[in-house]
C-alpha cells in the first residue's frame, strides 16, 4: 500500500509530506515509546497520541513510513520542524487510534485479498 | 562531518583526483596464457584490453583466466574471452558518478578513458582511501580475498548527553544513525545499533544525572558505551526485567516508563554489560558484531 493512498483513503491532514510515494509495509498503534521501538519496524506507519520530539526521533531511527497523530492532536512546532529536518512524514486526523487503526487494517486486508482474486 | 558534507565532497572530488595513473593494459592479440602470466607478474587481478591503436576494447580479469583454464582454452586470444562492452568513466566525472556505476554494475574496477585511450584505473578502494585521507580517518583494510575491495573505516566519537533534556533527546541516536549510514553498514546492523543507542540515551536523559555516549567502529563491529554520573541502578537484574520502571508520573505521560528500554537493548545487541555503583554511576556497554562484513547491500532509505 502506497503512503499517498493511505493519506487519501483515511483523509489525513498532511503536516510534513512524505518524500515520494513509497510503499508502506504495515502499521503499529501505541503510545509507549519503548513498546513501539520493540514492535514497529522499517516502513511501518505509526498511530499515536504522543506529541513531543521523541516521537519524531523514534520514527526517524526506525525508518518508519510516517506518523499519524490521532484525536486531532496538533503537533508542537518543534516536532514539525524536526520532522521536516529528518524527512519524517507527519500526518494527523481528528479520529481516534481505534478508528484509524481499524480503517488502516481494513485497507491492508483488502489489498491482500485482491492479490488472490 | 555529516552526510551532507560527504555527499557534496563526492560531488566536488573528481575521478582524476583519485584514479591510479599507471595502468597495465593488455594488447588484444595476447593469448589467455600470456594474460595469466602478465597479471601474475604485475600482481593485479584485472586489466583493460586495448587494440592496435591503443583504444580500449574490453576488460579481462583473473576470473576470465580461471574460466579459460577450467575449459582448457588458455591458448585462445584474449579478444574472444574478455568482457565487452566495457563500462568506463572519464577523468572529469565526479566521484559520485563513479560510485553510482560501481553500485549499478557491481564490479571492482573502472577504466578511466580520455576519448578511447585508457588514462587511469579506479577501484572502490581508491575512493575509500582518498576520502579517508580527506576526512583524516584511520583506515583499516580487511583481509584480502573475495572482499578485497571492502573496507571499514575505524573511528570513535563521544557525544555528551544532558540529564532531563527532553528537547534534545534522541539527537545523539540520530547523529549515530547518520554516522553508521555513512560508514556503509547494513540496514540490520544500523537498526540494532540505533535501537540500543536510543534506549541507552533515553535512560541517561530520564534516569541519570547526565553523561556521555561513546561509539567506536572497528572492523569487527560497533561498540557503544553509555556512561553516566549517577545515581546508579540499585538492582541491575531487576532493572532488566520487562515492565520494571521507576520513571516518574510526568515522564510516563510522555510514553516513557514501559520498562522496555533495557530489554530492547538486550534483544538488539550481541553483548550487553551493565556495571553500576550507587552514588557513582552506570556504564552500559553494548557490542554488535558484524557478520558478512556488516556492510550495506545497496538498500536506500526514504529518509
Ligand atoms: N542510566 C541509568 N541510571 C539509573 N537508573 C537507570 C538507568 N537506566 C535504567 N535505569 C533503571 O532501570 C529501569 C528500567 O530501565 P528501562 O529502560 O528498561 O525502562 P524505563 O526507562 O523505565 O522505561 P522505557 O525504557 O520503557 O521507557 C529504569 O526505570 C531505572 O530505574
Ligand atoms: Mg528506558
Amino acid at each position: 500500500m502506497k503512503i499517498k493512498q493511505i493519506i487519501n483513503e483515511l483523509a489525513l491532514e498532511v503536516i510534513v509530506p512524505p518524500r515520494g510515494d513509497y510503499e508502506v509495509q504495515s502499521g503499529y498503534t501505541g503510545d509507549l515509546l519503548s513498546q513501539v521501538v520493540a514492535r514497529a519496524d522499517r516502513d511501518f506507519i505509526w498511530i499515536t497520541i504522543q506529541n513531543h520530539l521523541n516521537v519524531i526521533a523514534v520514527a526517524c531511527l526506525l525508518n518508519l513510513a510516517g506518523v499519524i497523530l490521532a484525536e486531532g492532536i496538533e503537533p508542537i512546532p518543534e516536532a514539525v520542524e524536526k520532522a521536516r529536518e529528518e524527512g519524517v512524514c507527519l500526518l494527523s486526523s481528528p479520529e481516534g487510534s481505534f478508528e484509524l487503526g481499524g480503517k488502516l487494517y481494513q485497507l491492508f486486508n483488502v489489498e491482500v485479498e485482491s492479490c488472490y482474486t | 562531518m555529516n552526510n551532507h558534507e560527504v555527499g557534496s565532497l563526492q560531488e566536488k572530488l573528481l575521478v582524476k583526483d583519485m584514479m591510479t595513473c599507471q595502468v597495465v593494459t593488455v594488447p588484444h592479440d595476447l593469448t589467455m596464457e600470456q594474460v595469466k602470466a602478465l597479471l601474475g607478474d604485475m600482481a593485479i587481478t584485472g586489466a583493460p584490453v586495448v587494440d592496435d591503436k591503443g583504444r580500449i576494447c574490453g576488460i579481462v580479469s583473473m576470473f576470465d583466466v580461471l574460466k579459460a583454464l577450467e575449459e582448457n582454452l588458455l591458448s585462445l586470444p584474449v579478444a574472444g574471452r574478455m568482457s565487452t562492452p566495457v563500462i568506463v568513466t572519464t577523468p572529469d566525472s565526479t566521484v559520485a558518478e563513479a560510485i553510482a556505476l560501481f553500485r549499478q554494475h557491481r564490479f571492482n574496477r573502472l577504466p578511466v578513458v580520455d576519448g578511447e585511450r585508457v588514462v587511469g584505473m579506479l577501484t572502490p578502494g581508491d575512493i575509500v582511501r582518498k576520502l579517508a585521507n580527506v576526512l583524516k580517518l584511520d583506515l583499516v583494510e580487511e583481509a584480502a580475498g573475495p572482499q578485497e575491495n571492502r573496507t571499514i573505516l575505524q573511528w570513535a566519537e563521544e557525544f555528551p548527553v544532558a540529564a532531563g533534556e527532553f528537547g534534545q533527546a534522541g539527537e545523539v541516536s540520530i547523529a549515530i544513525k547518520k554516522k553508521l549510514q555513512e560508514a556503509g553498514l547494513s540496514p540490520l546492523v544500523i537498526k540494532k545499533a540505533v535501537i540500543a543507542a536510543y534506549e541507552a540515551e533515553m535512560n541517561m536523559v530520564i534516569h541519570s544525572h547526565g553523561g556521555a555516549f561513546e561509539v567506536r567502529m572497528t572492523p569487527e563491529g560497533v561498540l557503544m558505551t553509555a556512561r553516566d554520573q549517577g545515581p546508579g541502578i540499585e538492582d541491575v537484574a531487576k532493572a532488566m526485567e520487562e515492565g520494571f520502571s521507576t520513571a516518574p508520573q510526568n515522564i510516563r505521560r510522555m510514553g516513557f516508563g514501559a520498562g522496555m528500554g533495557l530489554p530492547n537493548i538486550k534483544r538488539s545487541v550481541d553483548s550487553l554489560e551493565i556495571t553500576s555503583r550507587i552514588g557513582q554511576g552506570t556504564e552500559v556497554k553494548m557490542v554488535i558484531h558484524f557478520q558478512d562484513g556488516g556492510l550495506n547491500e545497496n538498500k536506500t532509505d526514504h529518509q
